[in-house]
């Protein structure tokens, strides 16, 4: 009550993610193409439109790089390849010198400990000397960026390259876009690219989110078309007798209330999933677009309450953990390690915790319809993590240094230099274990430099220390889901009421839905939630997004 | 003003009537320049200060004019957009601001009740304890949770007194329907204030063990030689000799009326929902930091502001009528 | 002189037993209440994470004792030299804010002193309104104190409710001692130093713990203010772990560089980063003895 001295700042902080997140898997790699939609969509040397009637660049021409045979290979739809290791003494991508020794200052947000200095770093070292660079992160916690990067920018301060992770939300991304950075497009749209034959190797899906005003603007970090998987333990539902594939929300319940031993503190589950019933339903992602050119939500859509109801009452029958609606991540994650929580939804990088852990054995259920028979859908994300732009210049010099730094690091799976971004020095980062390359404690620790994060091409599955199959489960699983993959139309529309209120608009339907979810509030009022909703703000951004569609 | 004071400071002129000048001597009598000379000194001790203020503070309080802006980072304040009251009018027409003012004031009115004696009666308390080893033991014990983050702290009390918490459990396992602690948006106040408690109340003893210790000892020499009992020698000596201290401290706190706990509360939110758990400092999260609506958040921090200011003014009239000085006095 | 003080009406006059016994009892339940979280605290940050897992999340008292965790803290140079900047940050801090708190404690603790109202209030004004964040942040970088521990230490150096505080207990020294004083023609720092500082030791004490541990626990400073994470000081590091992990998550992806929870690695740092506010106690203790009036009104 009486603690009051020290700094004096205006705005309140915090310590609460603005969102989610996972751990990786973080090998750049090959052989992902597309999934179907985005390969009609922005093929190569296609246009994309946007608003204010002028056409968009080319994206980057694609072209698929040479990749070491998988043990089991991915699909053209997404699923991703799979190798038993690392393969060693991969072919050299990068054939010149990528620097000329200059300081190389980047932004990056992270989710650990900023890395040790350069002086005990030996990943860090090993960059910069294979590279020939002076490497140094401005490193920003999660927590604290919406806070310091528009310090940064107010300051002009931001450093020369800057990764932004896609979905953080960046007041007037294309706008201080505009202002602020680079201009790629004249250097790598269309076949320009050619001259960074690894960047080429990064699919136009990723390529989209570095597309703003119809310009290139960054670099992407390719990321899987997975969103959100509900991973379980099949320990716990074998003792209980559950099935582990359920085939309707019906059996989906029947597993839950088997599961469930509130005396020996077990439970189903410890977050909310409304968009796994969403999915059951066949909701589409996030949005819809008519043909008529019109934008829905799916909070408008007419599944969306009865899923809520349904959720609600299995919160009511106590198949969720009591503490659900404040379970901080870390105590979700332990419980369910720890098989008190037989599912937990998570996104789908979460397996990489839990991958790396060869006494965890779990598994993915697989998407089903809610009644047994209706299709599901099952919803991708925006195809990149983050996208790296450069601090506006007219020197091309300087440009190409920069994008050769980008070409370097998105050297595909199996190259020397993909090697050396995800395993660093031999004996200090990594130790040899059967012809296995295993990151030691250091290894781990040292990537926190965070650099491999800002760019790269598609990823592979290749957990060498994980429970035996692990690998295998994830990609048959993947296989299983592809049929049902819905994309987000709007994950690369721009709309200025969703950049400027997106976020407590969907803080407000949040609020609603977990009231409902909770039992505090009747189903009834998500209807006045979702008008509230829609008037505050959700009606002009379907416009928006419908005309940033159209022009 | 505040260059009057760091850039005149002639040299010294022998204090000729500092006598006469005492603080009896009303000050309009007193003519400016030999009041000059008799407080230079005053004015030089004000001075590191105020250029701090002036610097880290007024100067950009002078930022707080995006208040009536849509203030955009990189278009900085020379080419957002004005707006006028749009800020305002836009906090005032909404529902969620009303909510989260009034819970606010609900959570303060609570602390002001339940918490702020707390600690001067542990304050008390530990004074009354005569071994010396005890007592400070006691008093470095009871300061710690205060170091505790509140992502420690929230985590800890569900621990115990979650849904599947120890306590729940132990009642389920007998068969005894659990309780609902952390989640009851009815209770929900109560427990904040109470987890403030337990965190803080320790800490806030430190102020008033101050003040006791401030107090004349020969006072209660006094006090025991006219016969005076323990409980009147609280009473009389005591309780007096912490009475300005106490005053100042309702007073600071009621100017920080609306400001409670943001990140216990933000941690705790979704348990019971923003009905019962949103109060200013979260709204405004949502509303302007997760936006990056800074102009929003400016106008609810001005607001603040002006309502701190009222009751601030109010509460000091009224210590004034207690013949207590309060925090200012003309 | 006994100043045995009660806190109840009903017990008036000599403690009785009854009264000693639940005072007693009352230390002890007070003490409890604090020390069991600090004390899973401590054994979580000593316990395997097979065993935290087993608890799940926090342990009471381990089974098998592992300094696994401050053996990765202290692993390189990273924390030893965030908790000397840290430290050194809190000490010149301390002390530089303190030297202006008390200043100007003084500077407007007497009534009716020239500008006295005026600048009471310019300073009172600050306790209610405070700039945003992004004009200090500019205000700091137009002074060329980003990236140096500077920006931690001035910017937030004076606050009004610390200058209150002092203010309030220098009011509190009877009048009768600056007339005594001023008589005798001490200068105004004469009466500071050897009257005003040593009669407000208790409450000077007090606004300097409260300057070291909000300097201390600032985070948020160098957040915004130091860009080489080597200018880190071990809140900043502290915060990064222990917060880092409590990201709640769905459908969402992204990379992150996030290892397994380690529990007992964040309950490490929580004790690291709190003994040396312990340490920093006694200190102040010392200044808080009673009856320091007396002695200075008789001598």
């Amino acid at each position: 009550m009486t603690q009051h001295s020290g700094s004096s700042f205006g705005a309140p902080t915090s310590s609460i993610p603005r969102r989610k997140m996972l751990k990786f898997s973080l090998f750049g790699a090959v052989g992902l193409v597309l999934s179907p939609a985005a390969l009609t969509a922005c093929s190569n040397g296609s246009k994309t439109a946007l608003a204010g009637g002028q056409e968009a660049v080319a994206l980057p021409a694609f072209a698929a790089p040479v990749k070491p045979t998988p043990t089991l290979p991915g699909t053209s739809d997404g699923v991703m390849d799979v190798y038993a290791s690392f393969p060693m003494n991969g072919p050299v991508t990068v054939k010149d010198v990528v620097g000329d020794g200059s300081e190389f200052e980047f932004l990056v947000m992270t989710y650990g400990q900023p890395a040790p200095p350069l002086e005990e770093n030996a990943y860090w070292q090993i960059l910069n000397k294979e590279l020939n660079l002076k490497l140094k992160p401005v490193m920003v916690p999660y927590a604290d960026f919406p806070q310091k990067f528009p310090a940064m920018v107010a300051g002009n301060d931001l450093p020369d390259v800057v990764s932004v992770p896609v979905n953080m939300t960046v007041n007037r991304l294309p706008e201080l876009a505009k202002t602020q950075f680079t201009d790629l497009s004249d250097f790598i749209s269309g076949d320009a690219v050619k001259k960074y034959p690894n960047l080429a190797g990064i699919p136009p899906y990723a390529w989209k989110n570095g597309l703003l005003n119809g310009r290139m603007y960054g670099v992407p970090k390719t990321d899987p078309v997975f969103g959100g998987q509900m991973y379980t333990k099949p320990d716990v539902f074998e003792k209980a007798g559950a099935n582990l594939t359920p085939k309707s929300l019906e059996e989906f319940e029947e597993s839950m209330k088997a599961v469930t031993d509130p005396k020996a503190g077990v439970y189903a589950l410890g977050n909310p999933i409304t968009d796994f019933i969403l999915q059951s339903y066949g909701v589409q992602n996030k949005w819809t677009q008519a043909s008529d050119g019109t934008f829905t939500s799916h909070f408008e859509s007419e599944q969306f309450i009865p899923a809520i109801e349904k959720m609600a009452t299995y919160y009511k029958a106590g198949y969720f953990h009591p503490d659900t609606a404040t379970l901080e991540k870390t105590r979700r994650d332990s419980l369910f390690r720890t098989s008190k929580l037989a599912m937990t939804y998570d996104g789908n990088r979460a397996f990489g915790i839990i991958a790396d852990d060869r006494n965890l054995v779990f598994s993915m259920m697989p998407s089903f319809g809610f009644d047994g028979t209706a299709t599901p859908t099952y919803w991708t994300g925006k195809g990149a993590y983050a996208i790296t732009m450069l601090k506006k210049t007219t020197d091309e010099k300087k440009i190409d240094q920069f994008l050769k730094t980008m070409n370097w690091l998105c050297a595909p799976f199996g190259s020397k230099e993909s090697f050396i971004a995800s395993y660093g020095q031999e004996g200090t980062n990594y130790e040899m274990r059967d012809g296995v390359a295993i990151l030691t404690e250091r290894g781990q620790r040292e990537q926190d430099l965070g650099f491999a994060y800002i760019a790269g091409g598609p990823q592979v599955l290749v957990n060498p220390q994980g429970a035996p199959g692990v690998d295998a489960a994830i990609h048959a699983w993947q296989t299983s889901v592809i049929p049902y993959l819905a994309e987000d139309p709007t994950a690369h529309l721009y709309s200025p009421t969703q950049n400027s209120k997106g976020a407590s608009l969907e803080q407000g339907m949040t609020d609603a839905i977990t009231a409902v979810f909770l039992g505090r509030s009747s189903s009834a009022s998500l209807k006045s939630a979702v008008s509230t909703w829609k008037s505050n703000g959700g009606e002009k951004i379907a416009t928006e997004f419908a005309e940033a569609v159209k022009a | 003003m505040a260059i009057d004071v760091k850039s005149t400071a002639p040299a010294p002129v022998r204090r000729l009537s500092r006598k006469d000048l005492q603080s009896g001597e009303p000050d309009r009598k007193v003519p400016f320049l030999a009041r000059w000379r008799r407080d230079y000194p005053l004015l030089i001790m004000v001075a590191p200060a105020v250029i701090v203020l002036m610097l880290f503070t007024y100067i950009p309080l002078l930022g707080n004019v995006i208040a009536f802006m849509d203030y955009v980072p990189f278009l900085g304040i020379r080419d957002s957009e004005w707006v006028g009251f749009d800020n305002f009018t836009a906090l005032f027409a909404d529902a969620g601001f009303w909510n989260a003012f009034s819970n606010t004031l609900q959570v303060t009115a609570l602390q002001l009740i339940l918490f702020f004696p707390v600690p001067i009666m542990l304050a008390v308390f530990l004074n009354s304890v005569m071994r010396s080893g005890v007592k400070k033991f006691t008093q470095s014990v009871i300061y710690l949770p205060h170091f505790l983050s509140w992502v420690i702290i929230v985590a800890l009390f569900q621990q115990m007194f979650g849904g599947a918490g120890v306590v729940n459990r132990f009642l389920i396992n007998n068969g005894i329907s659990p309780l609902d602690i952390m989640s009851n948006p009815e209770t929900f106040k109560l427990l904040i204030t109470f987890q403030g408690i337990w965190k803080d109340a320790g800490w806030g003893t430190i102020i008033f063990l101050a003040a006791i210790a401030a107090i004349d000892a020969s006072q209660y020499e006094a006090a025991a030689i006219d016969g005076a009992g323990s409980f009147k020698r609280f009473w009389h000596v005591t309780l007096p000799g912490m009475r300005p201290i106490i005053v100042l401290m309702l007073i600071l706190r009621l100017g920080d009326s609306l400001t409670v706990g943001f990140e216990q509360i933000l941690l705790q939110r979704d348990a019971v929902g923003p009905g019962a758990a949103e109060v200013l400092d979260t709204f405004v999260y949502f509303n302007g930091v997760v936006d990056g609506n800074w102009g929003a958040a400016t106008a609810a921090g001005l607001l603040k502001g002006v309502v701190s200011l009222v009751l601030v003014l109010a509460a000091n009239k009224f210590a004034h009528k207690l013949g207590e000085d309060g925090i200012y006095k003309s | 002189m006994s100043r045995s003080t009660e806190t109840r009406p009903a017990w008036m006059g000599k403690p009785t037993p009854f009264a000693s016994v639940s005072r007693a009892l009352g230390i002890v339940l007070m003490c409890a209440l604090v020390i069991f979280p600090f004390l899973v605290v401590v054994s979580t940050s000593l316990a395997t994470q097979t065993e935290i897992d087993r608890n799940g999340g926090y342990v009471i008292i381990p089974t098998e004792i592992s300094f696994e965790a401050y053996r990765q803290i202290f692993n390189g140079t990273q924390v030893t030299r965030s908790i000397i900047i840290s430290v050194g940050i809190t000490v010149v801090g301390t002390l530089f804010s303190l030297t202006c708190t008390v200043l100007a404690a003084y500077g407007l603790s007497r009534k009716g002193s020239l500008f006295q109202k005026g600048l009471l209030t310019f300073v009172l004004i600050t306790l209610l309104f405070g700039p945003g964040m992004i004009p200090v942040y500019l205000m700091v970088k137009n002074m060329g104190m980003l990236n140096t521990y500077w920006a931690l230490i001035i910017p937030g150096a004076v606050s009004a409710f610390n200058i209150i505080i002092i203010r309030g207990f220098i009011q509190s020294i009877p009048q009768e001692m600056f007339e005594a004083a001023r008589i005798d023609g001490a200068s105004e720092w004469r009466v500071l130093w050897q009257l005003v500082i040593p009669l407000s030791r208790a409450s000077i004490a007090v606004v300097g713990l409260f300057l070291a541990v909000g300097y201390w626990n600032n985070y948020f400073g160098p957040l915004l203010y130091l860009t080489d994470t080597d200018k880190w000081p071990l809140q900043l590091l502290m915060r990064s772990f222990v917060l880092q992990n409590n990201i709640s998550s769905t459908a969402q992806q992204i990379p992150g560089m996030v290892r397994p929870p380690q529990q007992a690695v964040q309950m490490a740092f929580v004790v690291i980063s709190t003994i040396p506010i312990l340490l920093a106690y006694p200190f102040l203790t010392k200044h808080m003895s009673k009856g320091m009036l007396t002695g200075a009104v008789k001598g």
